[in-house]
């Protein structure tokens, strides 16, 4: 019998593509790892994305009534890892929102791939931020502003797509060093804030855009520059 | 200002330190060099004050992320303490500052050196 995957099993979010009957987790086509409890509990924010998931309804539905254990710090320590795989972060969330005391919320827009391969917003969050995802081919060579909203004189710019999934697992594993040693290879570039960039991509604009720098240190380099550092674009 | 670079003893740590900016071009080209030349000639434990460079880029950062990893291969060790301003920013974006120690001052800078800090 061949083993065919179910049809609407699969969902996709940002650059991630969820399989939740084999529960195997994609970034950019690559598996990334995420298995035990931090996996179901990606499962069941993405069952209702932009609503609340209680921690009485996690603990209802990962532990058992029976199960003796410090559930508080298990869904912490769960959530932690879930964040770590996802390249999140608590303060600044792009996927999992924490509502203190009750409990997270997925923000991101989700969507069903179907049988067919089309896709299918899951919630109404889908509907909204549609756009975002959706490539901007009419961003193509305009002239964008390098910005941080942390406040910060510099950012930290991939040269690639791919060195930015590599500094996403720097971050994962709080690899400073890495992070480091791709500043001094040139693969992530130091650019002042306020330098201009050209869009030469703009395919997944909710992640980021390829861009040109033209000015600074790097002038005339190519880059790939994450969506939250590109002022003037809408 | 261009850069200039002394080196001074503090029992067998050698202290580097350092006035101007370390930007890409010949400033950055001779901070490289010195660092380079210094982990390759006398590998040990090298501690860096910074509290004279008033600019840094990544060339800088190159050179000193190099240099930290030429002198921890040969068994020595690199340490930075001191930077401010820009020169601090630079050191934090770029996780420099947590991946290589850094020290508000000298005395504790030498005092980590001896196990004490």
């Amino acid at each position: 019998m061949r083993d065919e995957p179910l049809p609407d099993s699969q969902l996709r979010f940002d650059a991630y593509q969820v399989d939740l009957r084999t529960g195997e987790v994609r970034k950019h086509g690559r598996r990334i790892r995420l298995a035990g409890r931090p996996f179901q509990i990606l499962a069941l924010l993405l069952e209702q994305p932009g609503e609340l998931l209680t921690r009485k309804e996690l603990q209802a539905r990962l532990w058992p009534a029976d199960t003796f254990v410090d559930f508080e710090h298990g869904v912490n320590t769960a959530i932690q890892t879930l964040r770590r795989a996802l390249c999140d972060s608590h303060k600044k969330p792009r996927f999992i929102e924490t509502l203190p005391r009750r409990g997270y919320r997925f923000i991101a827009a989700v969507e069903r791939i179907q049988s067919t391969g089309a896709t299918m917003p899951v919630s109404p969050i889908a509907h909204e931020q549609q756009g975002d995802a959706t490539p901007r081919p009419d961003w193509v060579g305009r002239v964008a502003a390098i910005r941080d909203n942390a406040g910060r004189n510099y950012v930290l710019l991939p040269i690639t797509e791919e060195v930015h999934d590599e500094v996403c697992d720097c971050e994962a594993a709080q690899d400073d060093l890495g992070i480091s040693l791709l500043v001094a290879a040139e693969k992530l570039l130091l650019v002042d804030c306020g330098t201009k960039v050209r869009i030469l991509d703009a395919t997944n604009p909710a992640l980021g855009c390829k861009v040109r720098i033209l000015g600074g240190q790097f002038v005339g380099q190519r880059a790939f520059a994450p969506r939250a550092y590109l002022a003037g674009l809408s | 200002m261009d850069l200039q670079i002394s080196l001074r003893k503090s029992g067998n740590v050698t202290i580097v330190d350092v006035r101007g900016r370390i930007t890409s071009g010949p400033t950055g080209d001779t901070f490289s060099a010195e660092l380079r030349r210094l982990a390759e000639s006398t590998p040990g434990d090298v501690l860096i004050n910074l509290a004279e460079v008033t600019q840094m880029d990544s060339s800088g950062v190159g050179a000193l992320v190099q240099s930290y990893v030429m002198l921890t291969r040969s068994g020595g060790s690199l340490k930075l303490f001191n930077p401010a301003g820009k020169v601090l920013e630079v050191l934090e974006v770029t996780r420099v500052s947590t991946a290589l120690a850094t020290y508000a001052d000298e005395v504790s800078a030498l005092a980590s050196f001896r196990g004490t800090t």
